[in-house]
């Protein structure tokens, strides 16, 4: 993977009215990432994103994208993005196609029939180009926000929730396009997303965020990893198993009990053991899982 | 040209641009029932303070006249159509969500809001020009053509061939003082997020400062020359004797000072406008 930076971005600051939405923001895209963007509701995660895009103008800062400051090459910069920024909002009373056709005029690109074809192939939404975009479902808007965000073969993608209201199979078929994207094309992609699976399926790298600040940047494996000692156990008498593994002289840290289950914090090697001697000791085992490795790190963190 | 093609057809793909004409087209074809069949009534109306004083011969309730009357019983109303249309341009599409499409794309805001004046004002030159041509299209066609009688402070009989004139020149100052209003609207729209409260807040603003413009009360007089409302019934001058084409041309600068004024003015707010609907 090539180390050279897409997007840099030190030292952002944005308030709205008294109320601090970034403050003192970095982080750093890098060519061909798949960059997970994460943080609770009203984080900054939005702002953010709506700053690298122009939308929302930032106090302080300095971002470069494509070694260009965004300030000085807004129009060479955004020549290069797509994005989807929160629900996509489209004229509703025009059909799909001739949305598409007004933005690519905006983009100062022209996009022929078949090609708007085409992307709406890729998108699977090929029976309803005419349709109004009023009459389309959330699911749909979403998809039609996807393909008018590839429409220039951008080099940069800033996806905004793109999984909000699409079905297991749209999310799946998102998931697989956003892959093939980078993969195929190089594309490097920014994405903030609340489904935390989604972004350690799909992200190489990521970023927390917490009231406006980085919490944590790095690989999503390294990231993943601080976070993955957390063990859940479901016994048939979890009171007795609880005391017995606090009793015993197994490597385990955090034991706790909680509801019906037995959560403990130990080391990868340690969970065979943990598994032979609660059977040894006449227990039976229904459940002996991992607790989301991004999932727990997330809630320590914000 | 292609940004301003976009948003004359943005303009012209919503229902609610169609309104004003319809409620044009009916306005008008009710009047010219009305007058049709009412002729005498409305002659009366018209000269009853003057009976005693002349007597009046020949057609006088004809196309002019009628047209004359569209004009003054409309134009106190067009405001209104107007600001539905212009009032929602640029606050529709923050409530929509469609400018986090359109500006996160290379296209400038400068771009952007000029395109969405000229669309507004093609807009509203399109509406003025539409009840022009109904009200005087069908007053000619169904009551013909003849002398036209105007009753305002001073009673003023004009010959038919001395008329036409100046309805064009009246429609014209009329396009010009409704461009004062549709810029007012599209600089509250650029400010809201929300298109009712740009649309109303227009109202408010247009009906209020109408009716300070028409009293006539010292303390109001003093503050009337800086009330663009004051100088949008300036049409009115091209139906009296002598036309006073000097003061005519000063009222038409103070609302083209007012229409730039509005424009720079929204330019500010909108190059400085976060995205955040």
């Amino acid at each position: 993977m090539s180390s050279k930076s897409i997007v840099k971005v030190r030292g952002l600051c944005k308030s709205f009215g008294g109320l601090i939405a970034l403050n003192n923001l970095d982080m750093e895209v890098r060519e061909g990432d798949i960059y997970g963007f994460l943080g609770p509701n009203g984080s900054g995660k939005s702002t953010t994103l709506k700053i690298l895009l122009t939308l929302v103008k930032q106090e302080m800062g300095a971002i470069e994208i494509f070694d260009n400051e965004l300030a000085d090459d807004r129009w060479k910069i955004l020549s290069r993005i797509g994005s989807i920024v929160e629900k996509p909002g489209f004229y509703e009373r025009i059909s799909a196609m001739k949305n598409l056709q007004i933005l690519s005029e905006y983009s100062g690109i022209k996009k022929t029939e078949d090609e708007l074809h085409e992307l709406f192939q890729i998108v699977g939404l090929s029976d309803r180009t005419n349709s109004k975009v009023g009459s389309y479902s959330h699911g749909m808007k979403q998809r039609l926000g996807f393909a008018q965000a590839i429409m220039n073969q951008p080099d940069l993608l800033i996806l905004d929730e793109p999984f909000s209201g699409l079905d297991p199979k749209g999310m799946r078929d998102i998931r697989e396009l956003i892959l093939k994207l980078n993969k195929e094309k190089g594309m490097t992609v920014i994405i903030s997303s609340h489904q935390l699976d989604e972004i350690e399926n799909i992200a190489n790298r990521m970023i927390i965020i917490n009231k406006g600040s980085s919490v944590c940047e790095g690989s999503v494996k390294e990231i993943v990893d601080r976070g993955k000692m957390s063990i859940i156990i479901r016994v048939n008498e979890p009171k007795e198993a609880f005391q017995k593994l606090q009793n015993s002289r197994l490597p385990i840290k955090n034991i706790r009990l909680d509801d019906d289950c037995i959560k403990l914090n130990c080391s990868h090697d340690a969970i065979p053991y943990i598994n032979q001697y609660l059977q040894m000791s006449d227990f039976k085992v229904f459940e002996l899982t991992k607790e989301k490795a991004l999932e727990n790190y997330y809630l320590t963190y914000t | 040209m292609k940004i301003l093609f976009i948003e004359i057809y943005k303009v012209f793909i919503r229902r609610r641009s169609y309104i004003g004409f319809a409620a044009i087209l009916f306005i008008v074809i009710m009047l010219l029932v009305a007058v049709s069949h009412e002729a005498k009534t409305v002659l009366d109306f018209l000269t009853s303070n003057l009976k005693d004083s002349f007597t009046f011969q020949g057609k006088l309730v004809n196309g002019n006249l009628y047209a004359h009357i569209v004009l003054r019983s409309l134009w106190v109303h067009i405001p209104l159509l107007i600001v539905l249309v212009t009032g929602d341009l640029v606050s529709g599409e923050y409530q929509s969500g469609t400018f986090r499409l359109v500006l996160s794309r290379p296209v400038s805001r400068f771009t952007i809001i000029s395109s969405k004046f000229i669309a507004g004002f093609i807009y509203v030159a399109l509406l003025i020009v539409f009840l022009a041509a109904l009200s005087l299209g069908l007053g000619y066609l169904f009551l013909g053509k003849g002398d036209l009688l105007v009753t305002n402070d001073t009673i003023n009989i004009f010959e038919a061939d001395d008329v036409l004139w100046r309805f064009i020149l009246a429609y014209s100052f009329g396009i010009l003082s409704m461009l004062t209003v549709a810029s007012l609207s599209i600089m509250l729209s650029t400010l809201f997020d929300n298109s009712i409260t740009a649309i109303l807040m227009s109202l408010a603003i247009v009906i209020s400062l109408t009716f300070l413009s028409t009293f006539n009360i010292p303390f109001i007089n003093i503050i009337k020359p800086f009330l663009f409302t004051t100088y949008m019934g300036g049409w009115q001058s091209f139906f009296a004797f002598d036309v006073n084409m000097q003061h005519i041309v000063f009222e038409a600068i103070i609302l083209v000072v007012h229409i730039v004024a509005f424009y720079i003015l929204s330019l500010y707010i909108f190059l400085r406008k976060d995205i955040l609907t």
